[in-house]
C-alpha cells in the first residue's frame, strides 16, 4: 500500500514515521527547500518508548510518481486548497484521501474536487509536537487515538488495509462506522478550546484559575454543541459527552499549561485555523438562526489579528525589498520565510527556525508577532518560541 | 459652597477644573504624588486646541479641613472603599456626595455608609485620559456634559446650587429626574465598549474594519441590554446609536478607558463593572456569554498583573 504524506508538521511526520515502522511504502509530499532537509537529518520520532529514525522518500508538486492508495492529509485548513492543487494527480483509481485536518467543510472541498468516492473522514484525538530542530515529540506513550472510515460508514477494504498500516506500525486507530459524527463532535470540542484561547489568549490553568472560567468554558461548550446540534450531530452521543468532557477537565486544571494549537499560532504570528473552525461554525449558526454570541466574538478577535497580521507582513516585505534595492541583499529578498518579523522595536526581526510545519506556507509572513494578548501590555505576553518544543497542547497539534 | 473633589484624574480634574473657572471654591484630595505635581504645573487641562491652567488647592488623606458641602466622587472604582475613608471625616453635616463612577453599585455602597439622602446621583460624560505628564487630555472634543440629582427624582436646593456653579464654569449640566436610569444606560454603553476593547484588545477603527465587528458589536449591546431591562432599566435607543456610532468609523483610534488601564498594566473597573452586570444577570437568569468572556478575560489579566507585582 503506497501512502503519500500532504504536510510535513508534526502530525505528517508522526503518521508518516510510524507507518514507515510498520513496513508501509510512504513518500512526502514536501517543498524544494525541504527535500535537501529531510535527505540530511532524515526523519525522528520520539516516543516514551523508544526513538526512531528513518530516512525518508520525498517528491514535490509536480513530480508526483503516482499512483497512491491512500493520500494522507495533515496540512493546516488555509494551506488545503493549494495542497490540493500539488496532490490531485496522486490517488490512483480506487484510491482514497485521509484528511486528518479540525473542522467539518473541507471534507466538501476535498469531495468537490476529488470526487466523494475519493474522500474518507478522519479526526486525531491527541497531540504531537515538531521541536525547532525538527523531531517530532508524541507526549505520553502514543496511545492517543485515530480514528477513520468511509463517510458511508461501511468496513471497506482499503479502510482495513490503513488500519492494518496503522496497526502495524504502533499507531492505535478505530475504523469508524459513523466517521462524520466523530468529526462533527471532535469539531465542536476543538471549536470551543479555540474561542476560549483566541478570546483569553491564555493557557488551561489561567483560565481555571479565574472565578468565571468554568462559567465561561461551560457556555463556549453549549454554544458551540448547540450549532451542531442543529447541523444534525446532537450530543446525546457517547463521543460528544466525551470530548467536552476532555475539554471541561482541561480548562478545569489550574497550572497547566494546555492550549489549543491556534493559540501557538497566535503567539507566532502565524496564520490561523481560525476561519475554517469558528468562522465555519458562526456562518452556520448564522445560516440555522442558532445565537453563536462567543464563537462570534472570536471570530471578530481573529479578523483583527489577521488584519493585523497582514499589515505587519506588508510593512516587513516593503522594508525588505527596500533594504534588497539598496545594499544588494537580492539573496536576502529572494528567500521567503527566513526572517521572522514582529511590530516596532529594536531587534524587530531575526532568524526563524528552519520551517514552521505545515508543507504549504502560503503566503505568509514568516512569524509576524501580533501584540495582543489578556494580559499586561501588548507584547508582553509570555513567550512560546519553544510551542512546539514540550508544551502540553490538546486537539490537533 | 465647598467643593472637594476626590481624584484628579480626567474626570475629576476636569470638572473640579471648570469649577474653579466658575469662581467655585474647590479642593483637589490627592495622593502625594500627584499633588506634587499639581503644586509644581497647577492642573492643566487640553481639549482640542485649548488649553486651560490654573493653580490649585490640594489636600491630602488624613490632613483634610473640612467640612465640605459637595463631595464630587471621581475616583476609580477600585479605589472607592479607601477613597470614602478618606473623606468621610470632611462631610458637612448638611454635605452631599456626588459620584461620577462608571457602574451603578457604588451607590448602594455610599448609601449604606452615608444615608441614602446623602449620596447623589451623577453621569459624568468626558471621555479624556491623565496623561504621564500629569496633562488632562481630551480624545473626543465634542461633549463635557455631566448629569446629576437626587437618586428619588426629586428636585432640591443643593442640586440647584451644584448646577449653578457648573454652569457658571462653562460645563453643560443638568439636574436629571432620572439620574438612576442615565446611570444604567451610561452603564450599558460604558460595558459595551469596555466588553469589545477587553475581548479584542483593539482600537474601534480595527474592529468596525473586521467583517464580523458590527455583528459582535450588537450581540454585545443586546447582552448589555437584556441585564439592565431585567434591573428595570432597559436601554434608550441612543445610548445603542452611539455605540454603533463608536464602532462603524474605519480608522478611528477610539479606545474606552478600561483600554486604557489595560494597555499600560494599570488595575481595572472590570470587576465594578462588567463583574456586576455579569453577577445580576446570573441572579436574574439573563444569559449573557460575551459579558461573562470579557470578565474571564479581565480576571485572568488581574492575576497576571498581580503575580507581576
Amino acid at each position: 500500500m503506497r501512502f503519500l504524506i500532504v504536510g510535513v508538521g508534526a502530525l505528517g511526520g508522526y503518521y508518516g514515521g510510524m507507518l514507515l515502522k510498520g513496513g508501509a511504502d510512504v513518500t512526502f509530499l514536501v517543498r524544494q527547500r525541504r527535500v535537501a532537509q529531510l535527505a540530511e537529518r532524515g526523519l525522528v520520532v520520539k516516543r516514551a518508548d523508544g526513538e526512531f529514525k528513518t530516512p525518508v522518500k520525498t517528491v514535490t508538486a509536480g513530480a508526483i510518481d503516482g499512483p497512491y492508495d491512500v493520500v494522507l492529509v495533515t496540512c493546516k485548513a488555509y494551506d488545503l486548497d493549494a495542497a490540493i492543487d500539488d496532490f490531485v494527480p496522486a490517488p490512483g483509481p480506487g484510491g482514497a484521501v485521509l484528511p486528518v485536518l479540525n473542522g467539518i467543510n473541507h471534507i466538501a472541498l476535498l469531495s468537490e474536487r476529488l470526487g466523494t468516492a475519493r474522500v474518507l473522514g478522519g479526526v486525531t484525538l491527541f497531540s504531537v509536537v515538531r521541536a525547532p530542530e525538527g523531531e517530532i515529540m508524541v507526549p505520553g506513550h502514543g496511545n492517543g487515538q485515530t480514528l477513520f472510515g468511509e463517510l458511508a460508514g461501511e468496513h471497506s477494504a482499503r479502510c482495513k488495509a490503513i488500519h492494518a498500516a496503522l496497526s502495524a506500525g504502533g499507531v492505535p486507530s478505530t475504523l469508524s462506522d459513523n466517521i462524520v459524527a466523530e468529526m462533527w463532535a471532535k469539531f465542536s470540542g476543538f471549536a470551543a478550546a479555540a474561542a476560549i484561547a483566541v478570546l483569553t489568549r491564555a493557557r488551561a490553568g489561567e483560565i481555571a484559575a479565574t472565578p468565571a472560567g468554568a462559567g465561561f468554558v461551560d457556555a463556549t461548550l453549549n454554544e458551540c454543541v448547540r450549532v451542531t446540534t442543529a447541523e444534525g450531530y446532537p450530543p446525546p452521543a457517547a463521543i460528544t459527552d466525551a470530548i467536552t468532557d476532555m475539554y471541561r477537565r482541561a480548562f478545569g486544571e489550574i497550572g497547566s499549561d494546555a492550549a489549543p494549537s491556534m493559540l501557538f499560532d497566535i503567539e507566532n504570528g502565524r496564520p490561523t485555523e481560525g476561519d475554517h473552525v469558528i468562522g465555519d461554525l458562526v456562518r452556520r449558526a448564522d445560516r440555522l438562526g442558532v445565537e453563536a454570541p462567543i464563537l462570534r466574538a472570536a471570530l471578530c478577535n481573529l479578523q483583527i489579528y489577521e488584519a493585523r497580521r497582514a499589515r505587519v507582513c506588508a510593512t516587513f516585505l516593503q522594508a525588505r525589498a527596500r533594504a534588497a534595492r539598496h545594499s544588494g541583499f537580492l539573496e536576502l529578498a529572494a528567500s521567503r520565510s527566513d526572517f521572522s518579523c514582529m511590530p516596532g522595536g529594536p531587534g524587530a526581526c531575526r532568524p526563524s527556525p528552519p520551517d514552521e510545519g505545515a508543507g504549504h506556507a502560503g503566503p505568509s509572513c514568516g512569524r509576524a508577532r501580533i501584540a495582543t494578548c489578556a494580559g499586561g501590555k501588548p507584547g508582553n505576553h509570555r513567550s512560546s518560541e519553544h510551542a512546539a518544543g514540550g508544551r502540553h497542547a490538546f486537539g490537533r497539534q | 459652597m465647598r467643593f472637594l473633589i476626590v481624584g484628579a484624574g480626567a474626570l475629576g480634574g476636569y470638572y473640579g477644573g471648570m469649577l474653579l473657572k466658575g469662581g467655585a471654591d474647590v479642593t483637589f484630595l490627592v495622593r502625594p504624588r500627584r499633588a506634587a505635581q499639581l503644586a509644581k504645573q497647577g492642573l492643566v487641562i487640553r481639549r482640542a486646541d485649548d488649553e486651560f491652567t490654573t493653580p490649585v488647592k490640594t489636600v491630602r488623606a488624613g490632613a483634610i479641613d473640612g467640612p465640605y458641602d459637595v463631595v464630587l466622587l471621581a475616583c476609580k472604582a477600585y479605589d472607592l472603599v479607601d477613597a470614602i475613608n478618606d473623606f468621610a471625616p470632611t462631610l458637612s453635616p448638611g454635605g452631599a456626595v456626588l459620584p461620577i463612577l462608571n457602574g451603578i453599585n457604588h451607590i448602594e455602597t455610599l448609601a449604606a455608609r452615608f444615608g441614602r439622602e446623602r449620596v447623589l446621583g451623577g453621569v459624568g460624560m468626558v471621555n479624556g485620559e491623565l496623561t504621564p505628564e500629569g496633562v488632562i487630555a481630551f480624545r473626543l472634543a465634542a461633549d463635557t456634559h455631566i448629569s446629576f440629582g437626587e437618586l428619588d427624582g426629586q428636585p432640591s436646593g443643593r442640586c440647584e446650587e451644584i448646577r449653578a456653579a457648573f454652569a457658571a464654569g462653562g460645563v453643560p449640566s443638568a439636574v436629571s429626574e432620572r439620574i438612576m436610569a442615565e446611570m444604567w444606560g451610561k452603564l450599558c454603553g460604558y460595558a459595551v465598549a469596555a466588553t469589545v476593547a477587553t475581548l479584542t484588545r483593539a482600537r474601534a477603527g480595527e474592529v468596525a474594519a473586521a467583517p464580523s465587528g458590527a455583528a459582535f458589536v450588537a450581540a454585545t449591546f443586546a447582552e448589555c441590554g437584556r441585564v439592565i431591562a431585567a434591573e428595570g432599566y432597559p436601554p434608550p435607543a441612543e445610548i445603542e446609536d452611539f455605540v454603533r456610532g463608536l464602532y462603524s468609523r474605519l480608522g478611528s483610534d477610539y479606545r474606552p478607558s478600561i483600554a486604557v488601564d489595560l494597555e499600560a498594566g494599570r488595575p481595572t473597573e472590570g470587576e465594578h463593572t462588567i463583574g456586576d452586570l455579569v453577577r445580576r444577570a446570573d441572579r436574574r437568569r439573563v444569559e449573557v456569554p460575551i459579558l461573562r468572556a470579557a470578565l474571564c478575560n479581565l480576571q485572568i489579566y488581574e492575576a497576571r498583573r498581580r503575580a507581576r507585582l
